[in-house]
């Protein structure tokens, strides 16, 4: 253990690391604090930047991306009343009024000290919990993989938009998306037509940023321009009374999002909604709940950024990505040529420990960025969309050339930024789309290693209690997700209105 | 009519004609059949055969619902108030989209870094902005910076086409 621990020191401790997961700390809170710009839109626009990098320290950048971008969010919601992240919508129904009476470096910095204590949180859950689960993990053949799998897919398609159906459909488009190249057994071709690009399969990376990026950049030329008013930040911060009053409401916001980011596919913007009602219910300040309640600004920012670090547990305890911008970290490994799960806990642990190490660490730069920056951050909110989609388009461009300097991955991902514009019109999610995608090809090795081993016996899906209680799990996920939709169908209008 | 009001409606016609398609005529073009599988299910068309009868039941499920929610009243399927006008909207997506693969077909012949400028240029104005400080360095520095970073740091080759 202190072996493997003094290993991990050495690959983790360098000037570049430390540096690089800064620089990615503060180019997502940059990111989160641009209107429209997602931390996935980050990390996907980030990922290109890793490819001559070192594993870990890619997968850190990658992690300082996401985690800043989850903060960053919270500075135009605060300021000009509109989310970075949707995750972050929580955050304006206190932090906008906050604002509105002059008191907005108040709610950003209750933001900052929530975001990063959740934060901190998160990573010691990710220490703890991860190297258990992956332990536990090693018992599983192929039929456990498969019904994980479809039990992760299943709850990413159901909470993902606003309709089970697509959710589903969207989910089952990235299956059939991943079947094209070589088949897995016999090496006979799949809908590949004679193209030599098409043999490996279609990229991760063209498909991601197309998916997330270029239908942003499309559909900003399909809008009027709106102008926004950013509200003072002012002097105010937050006193330590207000940070003791506000503390049980910031830890059980943490434990919430941890609880949530740790379950495939739900994500911050729930752990949000759900960490503020509970503030709410339990505060005694609960009637100035938005009207510009310090509390609730840390309930919901401890929400939304108490998932980073548990996302990662499913990612690296099972290779199952929690969210979309983990599935992104998930490419990022198989681009270095390692598959996150159990194995590699037994292969690779030090390495694990290095990134360990710098997430425990990526807490701290989140601090240092969001404290000195804030009236320069606030700033960000104010750079025009006319000039910020073009730039996105550019590194779009040059970051799908980099992956194999050929022009077919650059159409692919024009072609794929085409199909998630059309998605975004029919309200597909794409979040299952693109974790189906990455998945596919795992899931139906696993499909079909089963049969192989159960002699073509479909009861194979069922051999054990294992296979048995991820089972249970989808048909009740899918069933409570399905009630929902129904319940929320038939007062449709009531509903809108009750939403506060 | 509104897109929004029939947007299911359309979306389930596409899905079941989509499917129809795939297992008509993709499927026997597009998946080589090995000659010899031990089991059925093992066939390189199987698995793709459950995702898409899947679709085809999704497709159907969203077309039922959206005949359903034609009926709703129509204040739910306005439009999102922050879209220009029919058809600016529509015929500044497609200009965009013509666009975008005009960009990436004059990389080859003309490098990425020309192309990217006038991206750049083009796209900033074309959406009414037009404060050229702003406008020339970015569209200058950001494709040479980037074009050098992938050179010299990350040493991967970028093409420059007639400029190289």
């Amino acid at each position: 253990m202190l072996e493997n621990l003094s290993i991990a020191l050495g690959i983790f401790a360098s000037w570049e690391n430390v540096f690089v997961l800064f620089i990615g700390v503060t180019i997502g809170t940059i990111v989160g604090a641009i209107p429209g710009m997602t931390p996935t839109t980050g990390v996907a626009l980030t990922l290109p930047f890793t490819f001559y990098m070192q594993p870990v320290t890619g997968i850190l950048l990658l992690l300082g991306v996401y985690k800043g971008g989850n903060y960053g969010g919270s500075i135009p919601a605060i300021l000009i009343s509109t989310p970075g992240t949707p995750a972050a919508a929580c955050t304006v129904l206190d932090g906008y009024p906050l604002a509105q009476q002059g008191k907005a470096n108040k709610a950003l910095h209750m933001a900052l000290y929530a975001s990063c204590f959740a934060d901190f949180v998160s990573n010691l859950s990710l220490i703890f919990f991860a190297a258990f689960i992956a332990s536990f993990a090693l018992r599983f053949g192929p039929p456990e993989f498969f019904t994980l799998i479809v039990f992760s897919l299943t709850i990413i398609a159901g909470v993902a938009g606003d309709s089970l159906s697509k959710g589903i459909g969207s989910a089952a488009l990235g299956l059939l998306l991943a079947t094209i190249g070589l088949d897995l057994i016999y090496g006979t071709e799949r809908f590949v037509f004679g193209e030599v690009e098409l043999l490996g399969g279609l990229k991760f990376i063209p498909v991601l940023i197309g998916l997330f990026a270029i239908p942003l950049v499309i559909d900003h030329y399909s809008k009027k321009y709106v102008p926004h008013v950013t509200a003072p930040v002012g002097e105010e911060g937050v006193t330590w009374a207000e940070w003791k009053r506000c503390f049980k409401s910031i830890l059980r916001g943490s434990l919430i999002g941890v609880a949530l980011g740790a379950i495939p596919g739900i994500g911050g913007a729930p752990a949000s909604f759900m960490a503020y009602s509970e503030a709410k219910r339990t505060s005694k300040n609960r009637d100035n709940f938005g009207k510009g309640e310090i509390e609730g600004i840390g309930a919901a920012e401890a929400g939304n950024n108490g998932v980073c670090g548990a996302t990662m547990i499913p990612l690296l305890a099972l290779g199952i990505p929690g969210d979309v911008v983990t599935a992104v970290i998930l490419g990022a490994f198989m681009i270095h040529g390692l598959q996150p799960g159990p194995l590699l806990f037994e292969q690779n642990i030090t390495m694990i420990y290095a990134i360990f190490m710098g997430i425990m660490l990526s807490s701290l730069f989140l601090l240092i960025v969001g404290k000195f920056g804030i009236k320069y951050l606030a700033r960000i909110a104010d750079v025009p969309n006319s000039i910020l989609y073009p730039v996105v388009l550019v590194l779009c461009v040059f970051g799908a050339y980099a992956i194999g300097n050929t022009l077919f991955d650059v159409l692919l991902m024009m072609v794929m930024g085409v199909v998630g514009y059309i998605m975004m019109k029919f309200a597909i999610p794409a979040a299952p789309f693109l974790i189906a995608f990455i998945l596919g090809p795992i899931l139906e090795d696993s499909f079909r290693q089963s049969l192989v081993l159960g002699d073509g016996n479909f009861s194979i899906f069922v051999r054990g209690p294992i296979c048995w209680f991820f089972l249970t799990l989808a048909a009740a996920s899918l069933f409570m997700i399905l009630k929902r939709n129904l319940g929320s169908k038939k007062p449709a209008v009531q509903s809108t209105k009750s939403d506060e | 009519m509104t897109f929004k009001k029939y947007s299911d409606l359309l979306l389930g016609g596409l899905l079941i004609l989509g499917c129809i398609f795939i297992i008509t005529v993709l499927i026997p073009v597009g998946v080589q059949d090995p000659g010899y599988v031990e089991q059925a299910a093992l066939a390189p068309d199987f698995w793709i055969k459950i995702i898409v009868w899947g679709l085809l039941a999704i497709g159907v499920f969203i077309l039922v619902q959206g005949y359903r929610a034609r009926k709703r009243d129509d204040a739910e399927a306005l439009e999102a108030d922050d879209q220009l006008p029919f058809p600016r909207n529509v015929i500044s997506v497609l200009l965009v989209i013509v666009f975008l693969f005009i960009y990436q077909q004059s990389i080859d012949s003309l490098g990425i870094v020309a192309p990217s400028i006038v991206a750049i240029l083009l796209m900033t104005t074309f959406s009414g902005y037009r404060n050229w400080k702003v406008i020339i360095p970015v569209a200058a520095l950001l494709p040479a910076g980037l074009y050098y970073f992938f050179l010299k740091v990350a040493h991967i080759p970028m093409p420059l086409g007639i400029f190289g």
